[in-house]
């Protein structure tokens, strides 16, 4: 069986090819096919199909060609390194909270009330610095004191720089939050 | 889904119709029959010009249908089918020719001489010395000039076609088949055959 040979259907084509060319296309080019080659050449397809196992295999499943990360690395790779990346992130913010906690307190003061921060305080009277709040007593918190109280009660300790405890309630009813900040 | 009616597979199917048989495991054996019975000539006779042997062009035909049978899933119908198919054939023959151009230069043999003897041994062709010739200058074409003469001189396939089957513009083709054309006339040119 020879191929077919339409003959040379384009005009254009015989503009483009020379003379000897246009001759050989008309001769044809002796290729033959084997009769009933094709239909043979189907069946040993399938049997090749069927011998590699292709044929019990679904074959219209969608296949999702992976990424290129998902290409080179494997899932249990991936995963650790997901988690391991979560924790190196989680560590990042930890620190990163705490530094700045440290560093901006007067915005997390904002949520306390003033009762909060007068029991804290109180509690932890041992922690401040008894000359720092000595000088605002002073300075800022005795004077207004002095003015509304028309007598003044007498120092409690000997020592005139030391608060008694039941003065700092009223100081501390009186300081403004942003005050508070300042001195913690 | 509609079945397809025995009348309707007589007639040359549609790309959609193959794909519709294809798409339901009932029926995919049906549907790969009917692509092959659709695309193999055309492939075949795409491939033996390529190739020009008819057992190379066979084997080569078998693996191009072996991979449309495992990669179908993949054709997404952007293209034409036949598009899809024939570069897969098109790189099936050219991994063939590849490991006869390896071979033949092991053997110290050149591609034109290894080609002319082993046509002179096909039993499937029965050209003569002329027609040889004209198979072996096509042949030394490089990969690209081989495929737009084929596609152009044998199938007198239109630019604006080809240019998207090989994904070229029409200038560059017309521009590869007159340089195609160009070496095969000058291989011809002292030829007394």
């Amino acid at each position: 069986m020879t191929q077919p040979h339409p003959g040379m259907k384009s005009d254009k084509l015989k503009e483009e090819l020379p003379q000897f060319l246009q001759d050989l296309k008309a001769k044809g080019d002796g290729l033959q096919v084997p009769e009933g080659y094709f239909e043979e050449m189907e069946d040993a397809v399938f049997a090749r199909l069927r011998a590699s196992g292709d044929l019990d295999r679904p074959k219209m499943q969608v296949v999702k060609r992976p990424g290129l990360f998902a290409a080179y690395i494997r899932p249990r790779t991936a995963m650790a390194l997901a988690a391991a990346l979560a924790l190196v992130l989680a560590a990042v913010w930890f620190v990163r909270q705490s530094a700045s906690v440290a560093q901006e307190t007067p915005l997390a003061s904002t949520e306390l009330t003033e009762e909060d921060i007068e029991a804290y305080v109180l509690d932890n009277l041992h922690e401040f610095d008894a000359e720092q709040l000595a000088s605002l007593t002073k300075e800022e918190i005795m004077e207004p004191i002095e003015e509304t109280t028309p007598n003044p009660p007498k120092p409690k300790n000997s020592n005139p720089e030391e608060i008694h405890p039941d003065d700092l309630d009223e100081i501390l009813d009186e300081m403004t939050d942003e005050e508070l900040e300042q001195i913690l | 889904m509609h079945e397809l009616h025995l009348t309707a597979i007589q007639k040359p199917a549609t790309d959609e119709q193959i794909m519709e048989l294809l798409r339901s495991e009932k029926t995919f054996e049906r549907g790969f029959r009917l692509l092959m019975s659709q695309y193999r000539e055309r492939l075949y006779w795409h491939i033996r010009r390529m190739v020009q042997v008819h057992d190379d062009a066979d084997d080569v035909l078998q693996n191009t249908f072996i991979k449309v049978y495992r990669g179908i899933a993949q054709f997404e119908g952007k293209s034409k089918l036949y598009t899809w198919l024939y570069r897969i054939a098109t790189n099936e023959a050219l991994t063939h020719l590849q490991s006869q151009a390896r071979h033949a230069s092991a053997s110290l043999d050149d591609t034109g001489n290894l080609l002319s003897n082993r046509l002179k041994a096909d039993e499937w062709f029965d050209g003569d010395a002329v027609q040889a010739k004209l198979l072996v200058a096509i042949a030394e074409l490089p990969d690209k000039q081989k495929q737009v003469f084929n596609l152009r001189y044998y199938d007198e396939m239109p630019y604006e076609e080809m240019s998207q089957i090989l994904n070229t513009s029409v200038g560059a083709l017309k521009a590869s088949f007159h340089h195609a054309t160009k070496k095969i006339e000058a291989a011809f040119q002292n030829y007394e055959g």
